[in-house]
């Protein structure tokens, strides 16, 4: 059965956020590649919300970017309109976030892939992957084709014999109307990889011209915007409008009427749910006292008449969607042209991978996005990134790439899925680093370029453009630590300003540590001032501003580096350490944990097992 | 794995019962060895966890001594092993001879704190349960056995606890606006924040307050008696001790040195320092006698200043009341046997005045009563261990500045910088985060074999 037809060093098997970083980066590393996907139409796909970044997932994208990615590039280029989150809550919580023409991200990231050397785009189905001599051979498709390969990526997303929900119709089938795909969870049982079922949903799309805009709150982008990319040169396009509205006792009456007809509560859904992430009707029933609940409308592009409603997100029926929808101002006349639907689907328990990502018992063989039991395009392309770095290492015979959680969120989130495992779809937030003040958004490029550029993926004219941006910050904060100010003018913008006068001198880098005062601000005082970019200012101000926080965030890095630099023999007997509790033994057996510091983050293993585990190793002599 | 350990585990020899504990694989064999229950099966078959009377053996089967031991089947034990505890009689002989035999029999002898040790990491107890055993252990009034117990119980982690919720709400509350950007959901407001994190801030102070009580408990309350050659200090140290300790002669200067003496009036432990006698010294010695007695009257949480009550005061006696000016204290005025004199000036300075005759003994039971209620009560569990003292001081250092920086105006995204920073320190005095450091310096504070 099948025929050979052909053969690449990396096979990348799907076509979505995932898949599209991870065949990027093997190429780019010099790998043949080769990506499978159902549809070549539908690369770079959001069956979602028509957005890139947002809290957490906006530093992921910077981070990408960083690091030598592709999505932030893409976001810039099919951006509609900007915003940074949070402003206000400070610079370790700015979110940036855009909304994105879906059909011009789809177009830009084809050609991406279409233009990239070493790299090959086939529409298979993947359907086996070929493991012989307890490594990877090979995949083989659905129409016979078979292909080569040193290292297999899988980037599957939700697709795995995924099943749709609409109140009571249900439907094998993948996202957007995409065929699902039934063969490869199959061939992963078959490795002895566990799989289990994870849920998501998605809301109605409606038409632009039934909707009342004259009723709704307007949003528009930020001014001026700020682009994803660290690199980016040009204009943005950020004229594209979003709009609020709200639900009410109407629409909820509608709904709870409904909730009978609701796969999700007549139990036809077997699959887990995202907590944060719920479809109106449970917010609804979990958030009874709650009188509305927040509805953004956004646009699917330029060019598309559809129109997101985010925070509606349903699989009820398609008649009570319509009809609660219109409960809604400014939809009373709503016209739907999608319906929502939810979406089951079979996905990998993430611990039995390492944090290179590479699947444990099955050399060759990777995995990233939400076949991993993620949630979200930032999250997939973030593990796709690393997935491809390593597939392309693998195949080079090179040590793997791991980010530790100190170098960045893309650390953090590999590292809480296959330590912590998730029980349901795994979003990045700001609350899973406990390094947020060192891990900005401003400061990712300072962070992760230096990595990209090592491992290749960079150039060195980039490095080097980081390290000049940074030099220039840093002296400028020396000069700032030096320069003492007094007199009239100083008074009369610390009184402007409602700060505390001072009777002598006092520096500039003191006068700038104070919350009231703006690097901006003090303009009129320092007639010495270079002329900085924009970029440089913002570093001098919060790296002068937040020094004693930032500090003390390094010094905890410093500490915490001590345990994840005593690195675990893999071949320790954990099953017959007797002075661990037997769960922990298991749990250790079954992860292999990296380091002491990995070691401590597992569930199930409480101190007392770690400080039983100092005292084997140190009776090991390490 | 483990090897067998024992070692010695009752009070300070001699005593009316010592008590050799073995734990590890091997303990069966060993117990049937060296135990023979005068009725019933032999130990190794049990029952266990119960008190059986027997022979214990030597070597040759003569019996060393005829007492109770008890047998326990792990995981049901203190070490999470099996394990045998002999309750032997006192004698260091006796206790040692048993200790020579498990030796032989193959056990080793017991790192400090080992058994402890092995408790926790067999998960039978947090860290501040096993800091809680070593004060057990140490605890020399019922007070603070009883204080012991209620943080085993975890009295003093329930309180942590409730702390380390109120700071988590803050950031959850933090993390959640952030998070969601676009739910409307209540907005974190710097004023709150601030006053939920003062609030936690003096939570943690008053917890550390109790610190100060809860090392009383354990250790005693330093008491320094002050007085002028020859008022009867000693005299008073060795009526409320019960015995003659320190020198008592009519010779005015007697003591030189300090002497102390621990002892108990009702739950209270007092460290109780006698002092040589305030006056210009004649000799060298004396004269550092005097400055050691100033000394520890610093040192001390009360001072008792005698005065002979059957006499006028001298200059002396206001070289007592001076160098005791600034600090916690009472007036003793002793010899009532011999007379009353007025002594005014001891209304003026003194808030409390105890009228007693330290020969006869007569009024000493008031002054007992009073040093007895010194004790806090140890209806709240206290904190003793100077490690969760420091860091629940440190924890409530961050969590002020946290509030203090949400005043000024710093953004949420550092100032909870500190507050997370506090959370993680409460969480070492829970024990629930480990550093290598923590592990092994708590088992370095035990003695042998607890």
């Amino acid at each position: 059965m099948g025929y050979l037809a052909g053969a690449a060093e990396v096979v990348v098997i799907g076509g979505g956020h995932a898949g599209i970083e991870a065949a990027l980066a093997a190429a780019r590393l010099g790998r043949s590649t080769l990506m499978l996907t159902s549809n070549l139409d539908s690369i770079g796909n959001m069956p979602c919300n028509p957005s890139i970044g947002g809290a957490a997932k906006g530093q992921l994208v910077r981070e990408i970017d960083a690091l030598g990615g592709e999505m932030g590039r893409a976001a810039d280029a099919c951006g509609i309109q900007f915003r940074m989150l949070n402003r206000g809550k400070g610079p370790a919580v700015h979110s940036p976030r855009a909304q994105e023409d879906r059909a011009d991200y789809k177009q830009y990231m084809k050609q991406a892939l279409e233009a990239c050397p070493n790299l090959f785009l086939r529409q298979a189905e993947a359907a086996e992957i070929d493991v012989q001599q307890g490594r990877v051979q090979g995949v083989a498709c659905v129409g016979g084709a078979y292909f080569q390969a040193k290292a297999v990526v899988i980037c599957a997303g939700v697709f795995l014999n995924s099943r749709i929900f609409i109140g009571e119709y249900s439907q094998q089938a993948g996202p957007d109307g995409l065929a699902a795909a039934c063969y490869l969870t199959a061939s992963l049982e078959k490795l002895g990889l566990r799989t289990r079922r994870f849920k998501t949903g998605t809301p109605a799309r409606v038409d632009a011209r039934s909707i009342d805009f004259s009723r709704l709150e307007v949003q528009r982008g930020d001014c001026p915007p700020q682009p994803f990319s660290f690199d980016f040169a040009g204009e943005l396009r950020n004229d594209s409008l979003c709009w609020l509205t709200y639900t009410n006792a109407r629409t909820h009456e509608t709904i709870r009427a409904a909730l009978d007809r609701s796969p999700l509560y007549g139990g036809e859904i077997q699959g887990v749910g995202p907590r944060y992430c719920p479809s109106i009707e449970d917010k609804i029933v979990r958030f009874s006292t709650k009188e509305r609940h927040q509805v953004f409308i956004e646009p699917c592009g330029k060019h598309s008449g559809e129109m997101y409603l985010q925070g509606l997100s349903t699989s009820l029926p398609e008649d009570v969607q319509l009809n609660f929808v219109r409960t809604i101002v400014g939809l009373e006349r709503a016209e739907i042209m999608r319906p929502g639907y939810a979406i089951e689907y079979d996905c990998l328990d993430p611990t039995q991978l390492t944090l290179g990502l590479a699947v444990r018992n099955v050399p060759g063989l990777f995995a990233a996005g939400q076949i991993c039991g993620t949630s979200g395009y930032e999250e997939a392309a973030a593990q796709g990134l690393l997935a491809g770095i390593n597939a392309a290492r693998y195949a080079g015979e090179e040590e793997p790439l791991i980010l530790a959680r100190s170098d960045g969120y893309i650390g953090a989130l590999i590292d809480d899925i296959v330590t912590k495992g998730t029980d349901e779809p795994y979003r990045m937030m700001t609350s899973r680093s406990e390094y947020r003040l060192l891990l900005r958004q401003d400061n990712a490029d300072y962070r992760l370029t230096p990595i990209g550029q090592k491992i290749g993926l960079l150039s060195q004219n980039r490095l080097e453009q980081m390290e000049q941006d940074y030099r220039l910050a840093e002296q400028e904060i020396a000069r700032l630590e030096k320069k003492a100010v007094s007199g009239s003018v100083l008074a009369e913008i610390l009184a402007q300003r409602g700060s505390a006068p001072v009777s002598q001198g006092i520096l500039l880098a003191d006068l700038l540590r104070r919350p009231e005062i703006t690097y901006a601000c003090l303009a009129p005082l320092d007639p010495e001032r270079p002329s900085l970019s924009k970029k440089i200012q913002e570093q001098v101000e919060i790296q002068v501003k937040y020094q004693g926080y930032i500090q003390r965030e390094l010094r905890q890095v410093e500490e915490q580096r001590r345990l994840e630099e005593r690195l675990l023999p893999q071949e320790l007997d954990y099953l017959h350490m007797d002075t661990l509790r037997l769960e922990a033994r298991q749990k250790l057996d079954a992860l292999r944990p990296r380091s002491l510091g990995q070691a401590a983050r597992i569930s199930g293993v409480s101190p007392s097992d770690i400080g039983a585990l100092m005292i084997v190793l140190s009776q090991r002599g390490q | 794995m483990n090897s067998m350990i024992a070692a010695y585990s009752g009070g300070a020899l001699p005593a009316a019962i010592g008590i050799c504990r073995v734990s590890g694989p091997g303990v069966l064999t060993l117990a049937d060895k060296i135990f023979r229950p005068k009725k019933g099966r032999s130990m190794g078959e049990g029952p266990f966890s119960a008190m059986r009377y027997g022979e214990v053996l030597d070597s040759d089967g003569r019996a060393l001594d005829l007492c109770l031991a008890c047998c326990y089947r792990g995981p049901a034990s203190y070490t999470g092993e099996d394990m045998l505890e002999i309750f032997c009689h006192g004698s260091q002989a006796v206790a040692a001879r048993i200790l020579e035999r498990c030796m032989e029999l193959g056990a080793q002898p017991a790192q400090a704190g080992e058994f402890t040790q092995r408790a926790f990491l067999a998960g039978k107890m947090d860290l501040i349960g096993a800091e809680a055993v070593a004060d057990l252990i140490e605890a020399q009034s019922a007070a603070a056995a009883k204080n012991a117990a209620a943080q085993l119980k975890g009295g003093i982690s329930q309180q942590i606890r409730a702390i380390r919720q109120a700071i988590m709400d803050q950031l959850t509350h933090f993390y959640a606006v952030c998070d969601y950007p676009d739910e409307d959901l209540d907005p974190f407001l710097n004023s709150q924040a601030c006053q939920a994190l003062t609030r936690c801030a003096d939570e943690m102070e008053k917890l550390l307050a109790g610190f100060e009580r809860g090392r009383t408990l354990t250790q005693g309350l330093p008491v320094t008696i002050l007085g002028k050659p020859n008022a009867g200090k000693s005299s008073l140290l060795n009526a409320l001790a019960g015995y003659d300790r320190a020198i008592v002669t009519e010779e005015a200067g007697a003591t030189r040195d300090i002497v102390t003496e621990t002892l108990r009036c009702g739950d209270t432990v007092l460290r109780l320092s006698d002092t040589a006698g305030l006056r210009q010294a004649e000799s060298q010695a004396e004269r550092i006698g005097i400055e050691k007695a100033r000394q520890s009257a610093r040192q001390s949480q009360l001072v008792i200043c005698v005065f002979d009550g059957s006499r006028p005061l001298d200059d002396q006696d206001l070289e007592t009341i001076q160098a005791s000016a600034d600090l916690e204290r009472i007036a003793v005025r002793n010899k009532m046997d011999l007379g009353q004199a007025a002594q005014p000036q001891l209304e003026e300075q003194f808030g409390r005045i105890f009228c007693l005759s330290a020969q006869t003994g007569e009024g000493i039971e008031d002054l007992c009563q009073w040093l007895a209620s010194l004790t806090p009560q140890p209806d709240q569990a206290l904190i003793t261990s100077a490690r969760q003292a420091a860091l629940l001081d440190q924890a409530a250092q961050s969590c002020r500045l946290a509030a203090q920086s949400a005043e000024q105006g710093f953004t949420a995204d550092a100032f909870l910088a500190d507050a997370e920073q506090a959370l993680r320190l409460l969480d070492q005095t829970l024990g629930e985060s480990v550093g290598e450091d923590i592990v092994h310096g708590i088992f370095s504070r035990f003695c042998v074999g607890k």
